[in-house]
């Protein structure tokens, strides 16, 4: 079984990772700042017996123990072992650093071996705390300086507490580490940063929002992040420096923590826009299988030291599995989604994060002991925040626009309410005066015209009820003809509102006795048609008010102003007052312009005048005069 | 607590001094690291010719003419001559040891640094020439501080000796001496936590660079370049910029600090001014800022001019450092004291807000102030913001002046974020609002329909049907008077005719008046309307569950004609033969099926140019319903309509 699930992790690996190379002794020249390790290194596992530095030596120097591919390095209860050869070519002293990544290591011992003799060595414990270590880093770094000229032999023996699929290592002249770990640190302090900062106004916008799916959303990246920060090794470094086995729960409790937040975020997401049920189920038993290991994972692996193996492949297992699992999943949704964008976001999201997340050795960079890789890591991490950031932003530019747009449809919806009433009320009029003027007023010509016809050819056209009849036919007729038009002017209907205006107040101007005067700036704007019909019912209303009280002389003057989208009509009148009207015709005048949302001011403007002023609003669509 | 007792010192006005303790100090193997500011010696050369070998003479055979330093850091102060610096050290190891001698960031513009070699006869040797006015590779390590890597032989003494030449600015700093390891830890703490502040402010700073972008908003521009500002002078003032960026340009170096004092102030005051007008409507200040805003440009151009009239004197430099001090600190108290005045004339939250940013404004400008070195020398030489730390390493890290920083960032986070969230609230709230209005619309829409109805059907059953009427009367009895067959058989057709607009009439009355089905039950009211289909003969079957739901008088009138709509199309258009009317209803909902078996029509056409489907579906959208029209050519149709019972009551 045990040897089943090696093989599985194994193969997965070996996936992911390169296969070793031959290897050949390590020289130093003037030239030499950093150098990547694997070119150099060979190395090896024994499993099952305790063997001594120098019996291990022999075994190595005389090429019979059979080194290893390095994706094989798993097993933590083994012995590992890394040997090299070093020569200074150089005619002084020189300070070399042997820099082993932080993850999953918790020591080392050196034996450094000078013609087969070992001539120093020392012991590095992380688990002890920095403070034990010769040079300050949270990497292993053994530091040792070099005589001229001589060749040395380094055999270097690994404990873990985690399994280890790879290893690198580099070589360093110490002033190139010191340099270098200048710029790594600011680096890494920025990823952090930027991290740090999202995650804090995300956390703001979630407690204010406080609904579940935001909830888990912010889980998600803090949780990432800070497994991020506790696989960098920052806070055993810092904040509990020396405690490495806590280090151990919290690095696998956040692990656990972040594959079972990340599917319940992925389970929140996809059921809001996918009815679809297998992926809930898979979802489901990932997480169930990610609980339980969670519960049995740290107990076990300390109460039984020799399942620790086996635990930690099936840990790696479940941990690539799921992986594939969410990437399949957005995927398939991204075939079903109609919004692909945000998916996509999510996608790549993940991807780089969980590159960082689980690349064992994330402090080498991509290329080891490449400037470029560290260069690479930092950016591509400060890159992530920088999305971050600009989707958050992209996000709030959404809810803004989308508010700005609201307000405009609420603001256009309330001029449209004001005149919703009248429209309903223009339409009847239009099919009743339709159905008048087409049904009924044509159905009576007919009547009079066969009538008529009957006794064109006799005599009796003298004859008084004959005529009375006929008079009486046409009085219908002309009564359906005035119905109609009164309910749909055809001036109106044909010619717009300017010349209904005209043709009203010449009307008004030939039946009374009125002195009357109208300018307007209507031919210079195009109204739609509700306002043409809203303006000409007013005027009518108006008119009808005015020339049936005693007025000798009425001065109308309408203004159309398209930057307010408003109508102004400023009456001047004399001869009487708004007193003097018939009570019940002026409030009906003033509960249409109630009902218009529009105002009436009424006032003495000097001696003999009185001055009504009216304010509508209207919807001007166009206006011809160009000026605003 | 710490914290807590370095700002009581810096209220209290009171330094950290330390009893003097100029001896030799005393160095093993087990030596981390030392603050060397209290084990030195100094002196001024107001000659500004002396050389070493004079300077060595004057500490062997005068040593009285030194002064003791005092204090953890070099503190001269303004500086027009050359300095000398001096410190004992002795190995008492049996070792040599590998030591690393840092002198923190701020402005070393000349340094050299020298070391004796004991009380051998050996001659005192250079081991380093730096400063700002050097190029990247004069450094011997590459570290924003100036680091020199020491051998101190055993059991001797052993002196370094700094010889500082010209300065632009004052001196104030460090000199660590560190064995590696406490060398490297420092360095790395410093830098990972700078770049953790950096990170921070630059992705806030990016967050307002995209609300900028995407608002066009002035204020989001002007808080951006203010911002960015005080991230430079981050960066300036920590010798990042130095190490990483400009470290070929030791004038931008010298030159930044100017162009952000007066771009922040500029900036500021221009900001306070629109934040008041544009916002707050509060043009009283507005004068007076402008004024302020002449002052500052004013001195800008004296300095400049001061600047370049003795451009090889150290004097302007000086006196540039109080003018821009004294204009940061007097600028703050009068913000501080407008928006006072301000909030007690107004009273309105934002002006708070002004109050609190200038707050910290404030503290950030003047902790700057006492960090960038002896600004106020007479009152202020003992403190330093130094002695205060935050992180578990420093070198020259003006750690309080980034939580400042912070702490800004933080509550501008959170005011945009709460802003964000109230977009969020009214959008929701603006959308409901949205929903109700397209609802009463439709209401009121219909409800001018209805009240034409009413009205015209009045208008015309009292005047034209009278007139009708009498017409026909007035026949009726013309005919009586009438022989002749075929004319009397003509009038009469004619009656009939006149009875046929007299009924038309009545029918559109009829038809319009709703209280017919007012005064009807719901159930009646229903059936009178399938009436006209039966009249047609088509086969009807009718299926209402009873008892008749409660509806009101309006939303029967509504249930009504969405009915007489659908029925008029079934006779006008369908040619069906069988049509049934299915109601029932549960507490939540009314729902109306008709179907017919009539010629159907398609969905589409219907929808873009049927009059009456949209008069339907407008009608059932203001009782908050759904419609749902199966239909096909030839097919027949269904029409499924689902009103809340709520609404209807």
């Amino acid at each position: 079984m045990k040897r089943w699930l090696i093989l599985i992790a194994g193969v997965l690996m070996a996936m992911l990772t390169t296969f070793g190379q031959d290897k050949i002794p390590f020289a130093i020249d003037e030239k030499f700042n950093v150098s990547e390790g694997k070119k150099f290194v060979e190395y090896y596992l024994s499993t099952d017996t305790v063997i001594s530095p120098l019996e291990r030596y022999v075994e190595m120097r005389s090429g019979t123990a059979q080194s290893i591919k390095r994706y094989l390095f798993v097993t933590t209860q083994s012995q590992k072992w890394l040997y090299f050869r070093v020569t200074n070519t150089l005619q002084r002293p020189y300070d070399m650093l042997i820099e082993m990544g932080n993850f999953g290591l918790n020591g080392a011992d050196y034996y450094v071996f000078f013609r087969d003799a070992i001539i120093d060595s020392g012991s590095i414990k992380k688990r002890w705390g920095l403070h034990t270590s010769e040079f300050y880093d949270r990497n292993i770094i053994i530091p040792y300086r070099l005589d001229p000229d001589k060749e040395y032999s380094f055999l270097i023996r690994v404990y873990t507490n985690a399994p280890l699929f790879d290893l690198p290592v580099i070589f360093w002249k110490k002033n190139a580490k010191m340099n270098r770990s200048q710029a790594i640190e600011l680096g890494r302090g920025l990823f952090y940063g930027v991290l740090a900062f999202f995650i804090m106004v995300t956390g703001m916008v979630v407690y204010l929002i406080r609904e579940r799916s935001y909830v888990y959303y912010w889980l998600y990246l803090s949780i990432g992040a800070l497994l991020l920060l506790l696989k960098s090794g920052i806070p055993l470094e810092i904040f509990w420096a020396g405690r490495s086995y806590f280090d151990f729960i919290a690095l696998n409790f956040s692990l656990y923590a972040y594959m079972i937040i990340t599917l319940i975020f992925l389970r929140e997401f996809l059921s809001e826009h996918i009815n679809a049920n297998w992926h809930i189920t898979f979802i489901r038993i990932f997480l169930f299988a990610g609980s339980i290991f969670f519960i049995i994972y740290i107990p076990l692996s300390y109460l039984m030291p020799e399942w620790q193996d086996t635990m930690a492949i099936i840990q790696t297992v479940y941990v690539n599995l799921t992986n594939v699992l969410v990437v399949v999943i957005i995927f398939w949704a991204l075939t079903k989604i109609q919004e692909k964008g945000p998916l996509i976001v999510a996608l790549l999201y993940y991807l780089v994060f969980s590159t960082y997340l689980f690349n064992p050795f994330i402090e080498f960079g991509f290329l080891t002991g490449k400037a470029i890789g560290h260069v690479l890591v930092y950016t591509g991490g400060i890159l992530i925040g920088f999305l971050l950031v600009f989707l958050t932003s992209i996000r709030i530019k959404n809810v803004f626009e989308r508010n700005q747009l609201i307000r405009q449809q609420l603001s256009n919806l309330n001029k449209i309410y004001s005149y919703s009433l009248i429209q309903g009320q223009e339409k009847e009029r239009k099919r009743v005066a339709e159905e008048l003027h087409d049904g009924i007023g044509a159905h009576l010509s007919v009547i009079k015209m066969r009538f008529s016809s009957i006794f064109s050819s006799s005599s009796n056209t003298e004859d008084y009820k004959y005529n009375s009849i006929l008079e009486n036919i046409d009085e219908s007729c002309r009564r359906v003809r005035e119905m109609s038009h009164e309910l749909m002017p055809p001036a109106l209907k044909r010619f717009g509102l300017a010349p209904a205006l005209k043709d009203m107040m010449k009307y008004y101007q030939q039946t009374y006795p009125v002195k009357l005067n109208f300018r307007s700036n209507l031919s210079q704007i195009t109204l739609d048609e509700m306002s043409q019909v809203t303006i000409y019912r007013l005027m009518h209303h108006l008119m009808e008010l005015l020339v049936h009280t005693h007025i000798n002389s009425l001065d109308i003057k309408m203004i159309l102003l398209p930057s307010v989208q408003k109508a102004t009509i400023k009456i001047q009148y004399s001869g009487t007052n708004l007193d003097a009207m018939p009570e019940e015709e002026v409030n009906s005048l003033k509960s249409l312009i109630d009902l218009l949302q529009g105002r009436l001011d009424t006032y003495m403007s000097n001696i003999w005048d009185d001055e009504m002023n009216i304010e509508i609003p209207v919807i001007i669509l166009d206006n011809l005069s160009g000026d605003e | 607590m710490k914290i807590i007792i370095t700002l009581l010192q810096i209220i209290l006005w009171q330094g950290l001094s330390f009893s003097a303790d100029t001896d030799t100090l005393y160095i093993n193997e087990d030596f981390t690291e030392c603050k060397l500011g209290k084990y030195a010696r100094y002196m001024s050369d107001s000659s500004n010719g002396m050389s070493l070998n004079e300077f060595i003479n004057i500490t062997q055979t005068a040593g009285a003419l030194l002064k003791n330093n005092q204090r953890d850091e070099i503190s001269i102060g303004y500086t027009q001559q050359q300095h000398w610096l001096v410190f004992h050290l002795k190995n008492v190891s049996d070792k040599p040891l590998r030591l690393y001698l840092s002198l923190s960031y701020p402005n070393l513009d000349h340094v050299l640094v020298y070391q004796t070699p004991g009380n051998e006869t050996d001659s005192v040797k250079m081991i380093a020439e730096m400063g700002d006015n050097f190029k990247k590779g004069n450094k011997q390590m590459l570290h924003r501080n100036y680091v020199v890597p020491v051998n101190i032989p055993p059991g001797s003494n052993t002196d370094f000796i700094l010889q500082i030449k010209n300065q632009w600015e004052p001196l104030n700093f460090p000199v660590f001496l560190s064995n590696e390891y406490y060398l490297v830890r420092r360095t790395n703490n410093d830098n990972l936590f700078l770049g953790l502040y950096f990170g921070i402010h630059f992705t806030f700073a990016l967050l307002i660079f995209t609300l900028f972008l995407f608002t066009r908003n002035h204020f989001f521009l002007l808080y951006l370049v203010l911002t960015s500002l005080s991230a430079i002078n981050m960066i300036s003032d920590t010798g990042l910029g130095f190490q990483f960026f400009w470290y070929d340009m030791p004038f931008l170096q010298k030159i930044l600090p100017y162009i952000i004092s007066f771009g922040t102030i500029i900036l500021h005051i221009t900001f306070i001014r629109m934040f008041f007008s544009t916002a707050l409507h509060f043009e009283r200040f507005n004068q007076f800022l402008l004024g302020m805003l002449g002052l500052v440009l004013f001195t800008l151009i004296g300095l400049l001019g001061f600047a370049l009239g003795y451009p090889e004197s150290n004097l302007p430099y000086q006196i540039s450092y109080g003018v821009i001090n004294t204009l940061y600190m007097s600028y703050g108290f009068v913000i501080l004291t407008l928006s006072a005045v301000a909030f007690y004339q107004v009273r309105r939250k934002e002006i708070l807000w002004v109050l609190l940013a200038v707050s910290i404004h404030f503290a950030y400008w003047f902790l700057n102030i006492l960090v960038r070195g002896n600004a106020f020398p007479v009152f202020l030489k003992d403190v330093s913001i130094y002695q205060f730390n935050l992180f578990p390493g420093h070198l020259s890290t003006p750690h309080i002046v980034i939580v400042i920083i912070l702490v800004e960032i933080v509550i501008v986070s959170f005011i945009l974020s709460s802003n964000f969230y109230s977009f969020i609230k009214d959008n929701s709230a603006s959308k409901y609002k949205l929903m109700l209005l397209q609802r009463q619309t439709i209401n009121a829409y219909i409800e001018g329909q209805e009240k034409e109805r009413s009205r015209l059907a009045q208008n015309i059953s009292s005047q034209l049907k009278e007139d009708i009427n009498l017409l026909r009367d007035q026949m009726n009895d013309y005919l009586k008077n009438l022989d002749d067959p075929i004319t009397r058989s003509k009038v009469s057709q004619l009656i009939h005719e006149v009875e046929k607009v007299s009924e038309d009439i009545s029918r559109i009355t009829t038809n319009f008046v709703p209280s017919e089905y007012v005064n009807k039950s719901f159930y009646d009211a229903v059936r009178s309307i399938c009436q006209p289909l039966k009249i047609s003969g088509k086969d009807v079957k009718i299926q209402l569950q009873e008892p008749s739901p409660a509806i009101s008088d309006f939303n029967k009138v509504n249930v009504c004609r969405i009915l007489q709509e659908i029925t008029g199309n079934i006779n006008k258009h369908s040619g069906a033969d069988q049509v049934s009317i299915l109601m029932n209803y549960n507490i939540k909902e009314l729902t109306i099926q008709v179907k017919d078996n009539g010629s159907g029509f398609d969905i589409k056409d219907a929808q873009s140019g049927g009059i009456g489907l949209m008069n339907i579906s407008s009608r059932v959208n203001g009782l908050n319903g759904q419609v749902n029209i199966e239909s096909q050519h030839g097919e027949g149709t269904k029409i499924t309509i689902i009103i809340p019972l709520n609404e209807l009551k």
